[in-house]
């Protein structure tokens, strides 16, 4: 190649400085004291040297990694109107064909309208005419749901306060988010999940609730599904009765009725997904009134002790009852939170509200312009502000309904509802009901971003607590440095001299890689730590191959100088053919590899071509200075 | 300082041993994998749930096991996972890890009252993604293989390919088999460790295909098996000297890499051991044996 050495120096010291320059901030980033590391963030430059980091792998430093898919199915039923039976038998039996067959749920929907000869355009009127277009459309709507997926979640992260999101797109049906050394992963995969829609819902009248009750319990009364359950045991006249302290009338005769015995044999088997294999009823109660036996009367609310929940939840799943909520124009949902009451032996019992609401939203979250956390009265609260639209129809609903009570829905469960006092004309609103402030946040950041096209549903999530990260990094490090150092060791103890320079070059190799991924912004996890530590392998390999070969020139009878060139020429091609391979199977890695496999392939592939360049062109070089200055005779090899 | 001056072993004609000890090998992990009804996948592959948890002190897993009758997860695998005072639940399916870890906290803390706990990794994923994973993983190792095929049938000749290629499958199968006796799991990483171990392996078996390929034309006169007797025999001590290097290095990583690392450090031990053998028992003789019998079809 170069003749002179004079060349070879200067690329070896550009390499260096440039070396010097991109590993530069990491050091000072690490060398940073406490003290200097706010003044850094308070004068804004902090970010500005993260940037320039090697960023470490969430295995590395604690985090979340989660993979959302765009809910395609609800954001096909969302689109449709005039929807009926026929419409979600499809849609069902779609999701299952999806499932089954691990198809697109676009290409099943297909499938199953063909199938079953449905037209399209009664429930997509707006889309086109023909099936055909309409199903277009709607793959359309799909791709334009996951981009603006992404960029509400880019929003609302951005605002959650993390270091170093990143957000990508995989195909397109999924996103996944990466949130490093996040503290509290609850916090935010509520802040991924909720769809931010915001509904501001008249309450039915009690007298209308108590009516429903009535229905439904008349409904469910000796219906197949529910077991007879008073058996052999002697029960007194229970202390039944509309009491409006419900708490008093929870008296002994309450008991545990398992779910095979309220719903008999046709109890499913996913019942252990909800921690509740029996619930709490009163027996007399239950034979009369199936349904509002379960519920517990508070004032003008109705309780759900938490033991009966899953059972209330799959009596509004039945059909009948279904059919009466339409009827009546209403739905039920659900409190946010739960809350406890004390009940008579002095235990504490967890219960959820379920509010009986309009089935037509008054106003919806669209119309919302701002929303601020703030504090009022010592209690986090969001103030809202509508546009003028919004406001309008704020002030009229508001007006209309004075002493009426207003739900305010997010994400289908009740936040809070308030009586309306007066009319509210500006379009300020405020919603309470939060337990601290960081929950009033998270719920101003997702109404500000705005609400998702479709739900997202988390498919797959990886987690790692800070103190397992700082583990892994530290045994890392530390099996890293041992490693090296047994190797250098080695190739000192076996090689003499030339193992001095080999030892360099090997650990020139390992600076230069950290380097290049300080420059590509590549993320350095324990995968790639492994990948580090195969580099060193690898890199001594490659002058192994060169010194044996030199050795085997000197045993044919050559000079320092032709055992050098002819040593390193024969070597060249056993390198290059060897380490060609290693770099294929690294590149089909970075190719399949998501987060850590990417990270391990990403530096074995840059440790191997810079191993190239550290062990046949350095060592060379310093060779070369090595026999030019004087006329060795021998070579420590 | 040496370890080998000249070496004239008769590689090739212990090769008959070779081929007994890898069949004899492979056979095994063949028993183990079909006995065990294939590898055991990690829930990167078939979908699921692993929870970490490190205790402040040393817990007994029968307690666990309590606790987790008590949320009618008692179906689920747990064992110690480094320290005895960290423990590794698996889930067979899909949990959401909000409702997850507050249920597991409650019935851990209602059997240990006093213990407390730190959850140190949750992992879930959904029987979807499980199942593209593993198909992707497949097209990954095909798709590699098919690239060094190409690769070395250019180099060098068709027959090296094949020689090189029955060299790597026989490292991966014996490797896969080790690790169904040993009853570890093939996660993602194993997954990369095994890529790992057909480079390295690749990596050994072309240094001394180079050799040969040099000597073939040096010494034409020469029988082709005592030129690859003599080729394996020229390249010994770096192959050994890189091996050994290599293994310090894996073997460091296996010692004190951490929990997280230790079965990838393992598959890439066991890799490093065997694909040092392959090279020297498995690729140069199937490249013989190919030559032979190209050679009895060209006389005949």
């Amino acid at each position: 190649m170069f003749e002179k050495n004079t060349p070879r120096l200067i690329i070896i010291g550009i390499v260096l400085l440039w070396a010097v320059y991109a590993l530069y901030p990491t050091f000072k980033y690490q060398t940073l004291d406490p003290d200097e590391l706010e003044t850094l963030r308070q004068t804004g430059k902090l970010d500005e040297l993260e940037k320039r980091t090697i960023r470490r792998g969430l295995d590395l430093q604690g985090g979340m990694h989660i993979v959302l898919e765009v809910d395609i199915q609800t954001l096909y039923e969302n689109l449709a109107s005039n929807r009926n039976e026929k419409f979600y038998d499809v849609l069902n039996a779609a999701r299952e064909r999806a499932e089954k067959t691990e198809q697109d749920f676009a290409r099943a929907f297909m499938t199953e309208t063909e199938a079953n000869e449905l037209r399209l355009r009664r429930y997509y009127p707006d889309f086109g005419s023909s099936n055909q277009a309409i199903m277009s459309a709607l793959e359309n709507e799909s791709v334009d749901a996951i981009n603006r997926a992404l960029e509400i979640l880019q929003n609302r992260v951005d605002q959650f306060g993390v270091s170093e999101p990143t957000l990508q797109k995989q195909g397109n049906r999924r996103i996944i988010v990466e949130l490093a050394g996040i503290q509290d992963p609850d916090r935010a995969r509520a802040l991924l999940e909720s769809t931010a829609q915001l509904e501001f819902v008249l309450l039915k009248d009690p007298d209308i609730t108590q009516d429903f009750l009535t229905r439904i319990d008349r409904s469910l009364r000796g219906r197949e599904e529910l077991v007879e359950v008073t058996g052999d045991t002697a029960v007194g006249m229970a202390e039944a009765g509309e009491t409006t302290e419900a708490v008093q009338t929870r008296t002994a005769q309450e008991k545990e009725v398992t779910l095979t015995e309220l719903f008999g044999e046709t109890a499913p088997e996913d019942t252990t997904e909800e921690d509740t294999s029996s619930v709490l009823v009163d027996e007399q109660l239950f034979e009369e009134r199936p349904f509002s036996s379960l519920l517990r009367n508070l004032g003008n609310d109705l309780g759900v002790p938490e033991q009966n929940v899953f059972a209330v939840r799959r009596i509004l799943e039945m059909a009948n009852t279904r059919e009466i909520l339409r009827a009546g124009a209403g739905r039920l949902a659900w409190s946010t939170d739960r809350e406890f009451w004390n009940s008579p032996d002095g235990a504490q019992e967890a219960f959820f509200r379920l509010y009986h609401l309009d089935a037509e939203p008054g106003l919806t979250g669209g119309v919302i312009e701002e929303a601020t956390e703030d504090l009022y009265n010592g209690q986090p609260i969001v103030s809202l502000s509508m546009n003028s639209e919004g406001a309008k129809t704020w002030s009229r609903l508001t007006g209309a309904n004075v002493g009426r009570r207003v739900a305010i829905v997010l994400d289908k469960k009740v936040h809070m509802a308030p009586v309306i006092r007066t009319k509210i004309t500006d379009g300020r609103t405020q919603v309470e009901g939060f337990s601290n402030m960081a929950e009033a946040k998270d719920i101003a950041i997702v109404l500000r971003a705005g609400a998702l096209p479709a739900p997202v549903d988390i498919i797959e999530e990886r987690t790692v607590g800070p103190s397992l990260g700082l583990d892994s990094i530290q045994m890392g490090t530390r099996s890293i440095i041992i490693g090296l150092v047994l190797v250098l060791c080695f190739m000192v103890i076996y090689y003499k001299m030339s193992g001095i320079i080999a030892a360099f070059a090997v650990s020139w190799n390992l600076i230069l890689v950290l380097a290049v991924l300080a420059m590509l912004k590549a993320t350095l996890t324990l995968p790639g730590i492994a990948g580090l530590i195969l580099t060193v392998g690898m890199s001594v390999d490659a002058n192994v191959i060169i010194f044996e070969r030199i050795r085997e020139e000197f045993a044919k009878g050559k000079t320092v100088k032709a055992a050098i060139d002819s040593g390193y020429s024969r070597a060249l091609t056993t390198i290059i053919d060897a380490n060609v391979t290693t770099i294929l199977a690294a590149l089909v890695l970075m190719q399949f590899g998501t987060g850590p496999l990417k990270g391990f392939a990403v530096v074995l592939f840059w440790g191997i071509t810079i191993s190239m360049f550290t062990a046949i062109f350095t060592t060379r070089t310093i060779f070369n200075v090595v026999t030019s200055r004087r006329h060795l005779q021998k070579l420590s090899i | 300082m040496r370890f080998l001056k000249e070496t004239h072993i008769n590689f090739l004609g212990m090769r008959r041993f070779g081929f007994v000890v890898s069949g004899a090998l492979i056979l095994a992990g063949l028993v183990s994998l079909f006995l065990q009804g294939g590898p055991r996948l990690s829930i990167d592959f078939e979908g699921g749930t692993l929870v970490q948890i490190q205790f402040r002190e040393n817990v007994d897993i029968s307690s666990i096991r309590t606790a987790l009758e008590m949320i009618n997860m008692d179906n689920s695998e747990i064992q110690t996972f480094g320290a005895p005072n960290e423990i590794l639940i698996r889930l067979k399916t899909f949990q959401e890890t909000e409702s997850l870890t507050a249920q597991l906290s409650n019935s851990i803390k209602q059997v240990l009252p006093h213990e407390e706990l730190e959850f140190r990794r949750i992992e879930t994923v959904g029987p979807k993604i499980g199942s593209e994973l593993s198909s992707k993983a497949l097209l990954a190792v095909f798709s590699a293989i098919a690239g060094i095929l190409i690769y070395i049938s250019i180099r060098f000749e068709f027959k090296f390919a094949m020689g090189a290629i029955a060299a790597l499958v026989h490292d991966v199968l014996i490797t896969l088999g080790i690790f169904s006796i040993m009853n570890y799991e093939i996660s993602l990483a194993i997954i990369a460790a095994f890529l790992t171990i057909v480079g390295y392996s690749l990596n050994d078996t072309i240094v001394v295909f180079d050799r040969i390929r040099e000597n073939l034309k040096r010494f034409k006169q020469e029988s082709y098996v005592s030129i690859i007797d003599r080729s394996i025999n020229e390249s010994l001590s770096r192959t050994i000297i890189t091996s050994l290097t290599t293994f310090v290095v894996v073997f460091t990583l296996w010692i004190a890499g951490g929990e997280v690392i230790r079965y990838f450090a393992f598959a890439m031990i066991v890799g490093v051991i065997v694909g040092t053998y392959s090279s020297i028992f498995i690729a140069s003789p199937v490249v013989v044996i190919w030559q032979e019998k190209a050679g009895r079809g060209e006389s005949s």
